[in-house]
């Protein structure tokens, strides 16, 4: 047995004895605001190294944009409008259309002069504090294969997610919180559904818990209407007396107290957890900020602002998913009208989130992803729209850690695949965590007979992304 | 996804295959019996006593009820249901859906089928005639001495002897089992426990061998004295023989082998559709674990009952095994399909071999002597395979398939028809294309037609039909009319001849023997290079075999003129001399023991490779694998040693002395508590309500969950899965195995308690203990319902507080109340709200109800 081996089984062991210390809310009754006396505490690998990000925030464009309609300029395909793609293109239906341009302006923003498309009017004065990857791939041309491979590194179930794994490296930032948070559109979920945020074979506690932008932000938070506040107070004081009984009688038994936590710490978290979602309290301008104060992106909006107070209470990992089952960035016909209503919903609770952790200085420490599954092809579908392209499309990133104000990576010049640069999901999985603070090739857990890993070896820190 | 509304936009005829099964069946409409049983009260009774559950008899009381009494009851349900129960009651049929008959029939079956009744088993009748003639070059070659490098797991089995005891001992040691663990124990400087109390040990024992609680409170279960009169008292093992012969084992055990073969009851990824009869498996699962059939024709059939008994339904639905992979359907690639052949061979391995093979796809095992060709060879046995929904029984079902085909064949024309029909009238109503344009897309498609490939480029959306466009009625192309006015009358006359539908099952079918290519770095794109290999087993569990070649595996074929490659893995695999055998014994006893004590002999349960642990008691693990295969492989024999056992018997108190020298509890000197499983949580509320409906087999419940946990809302929440919780009544109640396992949308109270969504193998539960756990536990509809019925039940039976509280404890928690406890919750009933509530007493109980649902004794075993 090799020495790494060992001490992976050392950790797990450990794991197993202070089964106590794994998830949030085992010390319980800390405050929920500002609460991080306890960070680390539960942290099952100490790593040496510090990273620049202590909390990502992941907003994942559902179906797949075009970053040819708003990030990555060809104006090559001005010039190929109407004409057959020279060559062969794999796409999803068969039968591809002829080259379309993009219906949207480009114009050039910024110091670093990056291009963003009218879409994004917004975002783009955030240009300078962006890492745009404009040749990622995923080699899948299915939404929720594809959707696997971004989240988990492979494109079936089964895996960890890499908020899971986040999780597990980092352990909870706040005991009264989950490390793992998943919000999605109330109106429709994600197709692909809870597997897209599972912990799979790592400790529970590493789960996405789903948060809704409603009276009732988590699962089973809120109480039957008709028991009150006071008697399930009352029930919990008899149900710990009860548990002190029992644990009297089973001596030496840490998970009991575990649990006898947990109850403390859910009764509490009916009370906190709602602070989260309440808005009441915000500012016009902050509502103003984050496009609250708009129907098209009042949602979304509402849902970044909950992100950030998440991030700055310790929350390890938000993802935000625009799009669902419905209304979503899937434009296989009419893209010029569903891309803008989009960008509508999007744009300014995006540049509204850049701004807000910046005026705060807390765009160093939280890291922010834009992307989808993959992007979409140079080639029109139905005329006006356009199929998925899984082998170049954009990404971007920004704060954390990441160098600000620059592309890396070329697709061709149609945008279908890539030409310098690559940025597989294994390379961008090793560069989030790197920036996190954890290595990918030590942050590992034993399952099916060897130590699995996020990134399995298959991708590496992008060391140009790096401030 | 776009493209998929449209193909949604047009309504029924989707599963117009379906419907043509279901219009031939003479549907018994049951969905409304299902609603009539709703009303029925006499449920709380099944749960009286654990070991008196009768589940007999349940299903042929409906068929009668709904024969002789349907209309008549429905007629009077409906006129004394209020307008709101109406709704609901609609509501109900929705999810309810209708249970064919033949379904009916097929459970009704299940229950009367034994193992006995069965034909001699395949393998005995193969070993007999072929292996030692076939083998006799081999057999010599084999009897070198094993290799005593050989890893611990691939060597083959043999009977180790048990320790002997000190003489202080011999009094506390029950069977070999305990001479195997005490010799450690002692050695570590441990003592065992003192055996756990009657009563503790009564309700661990109902809770590991039926997944449910204790319900009937005695001072004594059964005697320990052997000289008392047997016609008053009841001895150990005859208690235990109660709980093994009841049909909650099944039930319980199935679900840990369900666990391991990741079966669920949806195909996952997009469209995440509900499997069809993919319930036949789970069912063989239970039937099998109730009727001790011998674990390796188990697993035989698992592999290859089709082709082993083709004849016998449940050898066939036994193959099920095969079919569980999650495997997508939108426009399915080719690299999906190798992912779901390697989800086949890696839960084949890892499931039963105790091997993780799925790291050879795309290089040589690194720890373990698997070769990616072996790999490959693997695949290879199950690449011509596929999943089908085949008839249970060959016979009745080639009498069905005789008239089926004669229906079938002419409707396939006439839905021909039925597409000219739609392409024309779409071709015509095209707007800015000229004539000559459309004259051009009426042409058949021609990939080579560069002017055609481009008008339909433009127009395909328009011209792109499938069976969900079709209607049960349409207007022929002029010159269709004649023949379509024939088709109609031959169909509507052979559907009147159409027998009823036998019960079909979600099988693995496929038997051709074929190459495949070995991918390197399990990539396609290599395909075309990689050399291609026939069928081939595991060399390394191959005693006296190092390499394979393609003829190989035809050794173990049963059948020489006509070998089969499946029929040959699964002879292979329990071949004790030549094949799999011994780890497949180990692996198998490994897991029960592990779900008895909460930890492997080997901890890890799946993988006995190079790379998994080594055993804590070797000898004890060899012990039971040989005593296992002696006694004609029954489960229930290696059951009943292990609870007879005296480590099994022990105390679970942990002491500081433990906690220092075993935290682990490694050497086994105590009984290891442990948290019951989700659906063990929801059955045992269940009957303590005295609620669960006993009904075994048979298609899933889906029971409602709460509007914001339904995903893939394609066609809105109140299509996808039932949130109106007024509808979770007795039909819903069923043991937490019949819940509908939807891979996306797990049902949450079951998921959030470490509960399985099939996605992986999964070769032991975790337990993690979340505040989500507890939010759940204190507003989830389901336990505060299921609180309020246990009230209910209280309230009916008892009066007076102190009885009630007494009562409540008897329900919960399988034992008496303490007098600290009976004044307490006295106290809690009697405390009166500050502003006086309607009903507040009542209230009150129901609260209580719930806290003893909450606690932490409710929740482990001990």
């Amino acid at each position: 047995m090799s020495d790494l081996n060992r001490s992976m089984k050392a950790i797990q062991r450990r794991e197993f004895l202070k089964k106590s210390g794994g998830g949030f809310g085992m010390l319980a009754l800390s405050s929920l605001l500002g609460s991080s006396q306890s960070l680390g505490a539960n942290t099952p690998i100490s790593f040496p190294k510090v990273g620049k990000a202590k909390s990502v925030i992941w907003l994942f464009m559902n179906g797949g944009p075009s970053g040819l309609d708003l990030f990555s300029h060809k104006p090559a395909l001005e010039k190929w409008h109407d004409k057959r793609f020279p060559g062969s293109i794999e796409t999803l239906f068969p039968h591809p259309g002829p080259i379309m341009k993009s219906p949207f302006k480009f114009q050039r923003h910024g110091e670093s002069g990056l291009p963003v498309s009218e879409l994004y009017p917004n975002v783009a004065k955030h240009v300078d504090d962006i890492a745009f990857l404009n040749a990622c791939s995923c080699h899948s041309h299915n939404h929720v294969p594809a959707c696997y491979m971004v989240n988990c590194g492979i494109s079936r179930i089964g895996a960890p997610c890499l908020g899971s794994w986040a999780s597990y490296g980092l352990g909870s930032g706040n005991q009264d919180l989950p490390s793992f948070v998943v919000m999605y559109d109330h109106r429709t979920a994600p197709e692909g559904g809870a597997n897209l945020w599972d912990a799979a074979y790592l400790p529970g506690e590493n789960q996405g818990v789903p948060f809704r932008a409603s009276e009732q932000p988590i699962l089973y938070l809120n109480r039957d209407k008709n028991i009150s506040s006071s008697s399930q107070q009352k029930q919990l004081a008899m149900l710990q007396k009860m548990n002190h009984w029992h644990a009297n009688q089973n001596p030496n038994q840490q998970e009991l107290l575990t649990r006898i936590n947990s109850f403390e710490t859910a009764f509490k978290m009916q009370m906190t957890a709602p602070k989260i979602v309440d808005t009441s309290n915000e500012t016009a301008a902050t509502k103003n900020l984050y496009g609250i104060d708009v129907e098209e992106s009042k949602i979304f909006g509402t849902q970044l602002l909950m992100a950030r107070k998440m991030a700055e209470q310790g929350v390890r990992f938000i993802q935000i998913y625009h799009g669902g089952y419905k209304n979503n960035w899937d434009s296989h016909g009419g893209l010029e009208k569903a891309h803008r209503g989009l960008c509508m919903e999007t744009d300014k609770p995006i540049a509204g989130l850049l701004q807000d952790l910046k005026q705060r200085g807390l765009l160093d420490e939280t890291l922010v992803i834009w992307g989808g599954e993959f992007g979409r092809t140079p080639t029109s579908q139905d005329q006006n729209g356009r199929d998925h392209n899984p082998y170049g499309f954009t990404m971007w990133m920004a704060g954390g850690g990441v160098k600000p104000g620059i592309a890396y990576g070329e697709t061709d010049e149609l945008g279908y695949k890539p030409v310098e640069n690559e940025v597989t999901m294994h390379d961008l999985h090793a560069t989030i965590l790197h920036l996190l603070g954890l290595d990918h090739e030590s942050l590992t857990y034993r399952f099916g007979g060897r130590e699995q890993s996020l990134v399995n070896g298959l991708g590496h820190v992008i060391k140009e992304l790096l401030a | 996804m776009s493209a998929k509304k449209s193909k949604t936009t047009k309504k029924h005829g989707k599963y117009r295959a379906l419907r043509l099964i279901v219009l031939g069946c003479a549907a018994q409409a049951i969905g409304l019996l299902l609603f009539i049983n709703w009303f029925e009260n006499d449920f709380s009774k099944h749960c009286e006593d654990v070991t008196e559950i009768k589940h007999g008899e349940l299903i042929q009381r409906e068929i009668v009820k709904a024969t002789e009494e349907k209309s008549e009851r429905v007629l009077k349900l409906l006129s004394t249901l209020s307008r709101e129960d109406r709704v609901t009651g609609r509501e109900r049929e929705k999810w309810s859906k209708q249970i064919e008959s033949s379904t009916l029939r097929y459970i009704a079956n299940l229950k009367q089928t034994k193992p006995d009744s069965i034909s001699p088993h395949s393998f005995v009748k193969y070993q007999t005639t072929n292996l030692s003639s076939k083998l006799a070059g081999f057999e010599s070659e084999n009897n070198a001495t094993e290799d005593a490098s050989l890893h611990w797991s691939l060597k083959r089995v043999s009977r180790p002897v048990a320790p002997i005891v000190a003489i202080e001992f011999k009094q506390w040691c029950k069977n070999p089992i305990d001479q195997f663990v005490l010799d450690k124990m002692l050695s570590a400087g441990l003592a065992p426990n003192p055996p756990a109390s009657q009563a503790r040990l009564a309700r661990r024992l109902s809770y590991d061998l039926t997944g449910l609680p204790l319900t009937q409170v005695r001072s004594q279960y059964w005697s320990e004295d052997r000289s008392q009169d047997p016609q008053t008292t009841i001895s150990y093992r005859n208690y235990i023989n109660k709980l093994l012969d009841n049909d909650g084992f099944g039930e319980h055990w199935a679900r840990m082998w369900l666990d391991v073969a990741g079966y669920a009851d949806s195909n996952g990824y997009e469209e995440d559709e509900i499997r069809e009869k993919s319930y036949t498996y789970r069912d063989f699962v239970i039937w099998a674990m109730n009727n001790d059939l011998p674990f390796d024709e188990f697993t035989r059939w698992q592999i290859a009952g089709d082709e082993l008994e083709p004849n016998n339904a449940m050898a066939v639905a036994a193959t099920g095994f095969m079919t569980t992979a999650p495997y997508n359907t939108f426009r399915p690639q080719e690299s999906e399909r190798m992912d779901e052949l390697d989800k086949q061979v890696s839960t084949y391995s890892s499931a039963i071999l105790g091997m993780t093979v799925g790291c050879a796809r795309c290089h040589d095992h690194f720890y373990d002597e698997i070769s990616t060709e072996e790999y490959y060879r693997m695949v290879a046995i199950f690449s011509e395979t596929e999943r089908t929904h085949a008839y249970l029984n060959s016979e009745s079902g080639k009498s069905y398939r005789k008239y089926y085909d004669l229906v079938k064949v002419r409707q396939d024309e006439l839905d021909e028809m039925q597409y000219r029909r739609l392409r024309e009238d779409s071709i015509a109503d095209l707007e800015n294309f000229t004539e000559e344009e459309k004259n051009i897309l009426r042409k058949p498609v021609d990939p080579e037609d560069l002017e055609q490939d481009r008008l339909i480029s433009i127009c395909k959306r328009c011209l792109d039909f499938n069976d969900s466009y079709l209607d049960e009625d349409f207007t022929p192309l002029p010159e269709d009319e004649e023949r379509y006015e024939k088709l109609k009358a031959e169909v509507h006359y052979y559907k009147r001849l159409l027998p009823e539908c036998p019960p079909q099952g979600l099988t693995l079918h496929g038997s051709k023997i074929s190459k495949t290519a070995i991918l390197e770095n399990g990539d396609l794109k290599n395909k075309d290079s990689g050399d291609l290999v026939g069928p081939g087993f595991l060399a390394c569990l191959t005693p006296g075999l190092d390499n394979w070649n393609d003829d190989q595996w035809q050794r173990w074929a049963p059948n020489e003129s006509e070998p089969l490659p499946r029929s040959a893995l699964a002879n292979w695999t329990t071949d004790t001399t030549h094949g799999a055998g011994s780890i497949v014994a180990r692996v198998i006893v490994n897991r029960l023991w592990q779900q008895y004590f909460g930890r492997g002999l080997v901890t890890t349960a799946g993988d006995f490779g190079l790379e998994g642990d080594i055993p804590s008691h070797p000898e004890l693990l060899d012990w039971l694998a040989m005593e296992l295969i002696e006694h004609n492989w029954s489960l229930k024999h290696i059951h009943r040693l292990i609870i007879t056992s005296a480590t099994y018997r022990q105390d679970s108190r942990v002491t500081l002395n433990h906690m220092e020298l075993d935290p682990e509890n490694i050497y086994l000197s105590r009984f290891n508590s442990r948290r019951i499983t989700s659906e063990v949580m929801r059955d045992s509320m269940l009957v303590a309500a005295g609620n669960l409906n006993p009904t075994m087999y048979g298609p899933a419940v889906m029971p409602p969950i709460p509007r914001d946990a339904v995903f893939n809302t394609e066609k809105g929440p109140e299509e996808t899965w039932p949130i109106d919780y007024e509808i979770d009544r007795e039909a819903l109640w069923r043991r937490g195995i019949y819940v509908l396992l939807r891979r996306t949308m797990p049902v949450p109270v079951l998921k959030l308690f470490d509960g399985t969504d099939g996605s992986f193998s999964c070769q032991k539960r975790k337990t993690s203990t979340l505040p989500t756990q507890a939010l759940a536990l204190f507003n989830s509809p389901f336990v505060t319902r299921q609180s309020r019925f246990l009230a209910n039940r209280i309230l009916e039976a008892e009066s007076e507080p102190e009885q009630q509280v007494q009562l409540l404890v008897r329900l919960t928690l399988g034992r008496e109340a303490t007098s600290s406890e009976i004044s307490n919750f006295v106290e809690f009933l009697s405390e009166k709200p500050a502003q006086t509530e309607y009903r507040w007493k009542e209230k009150n109980l129901e609260s209580l109800c719930q806290v003893l649902f909450m606690s932490n004794e409710f929740f482990y075993i001990n």
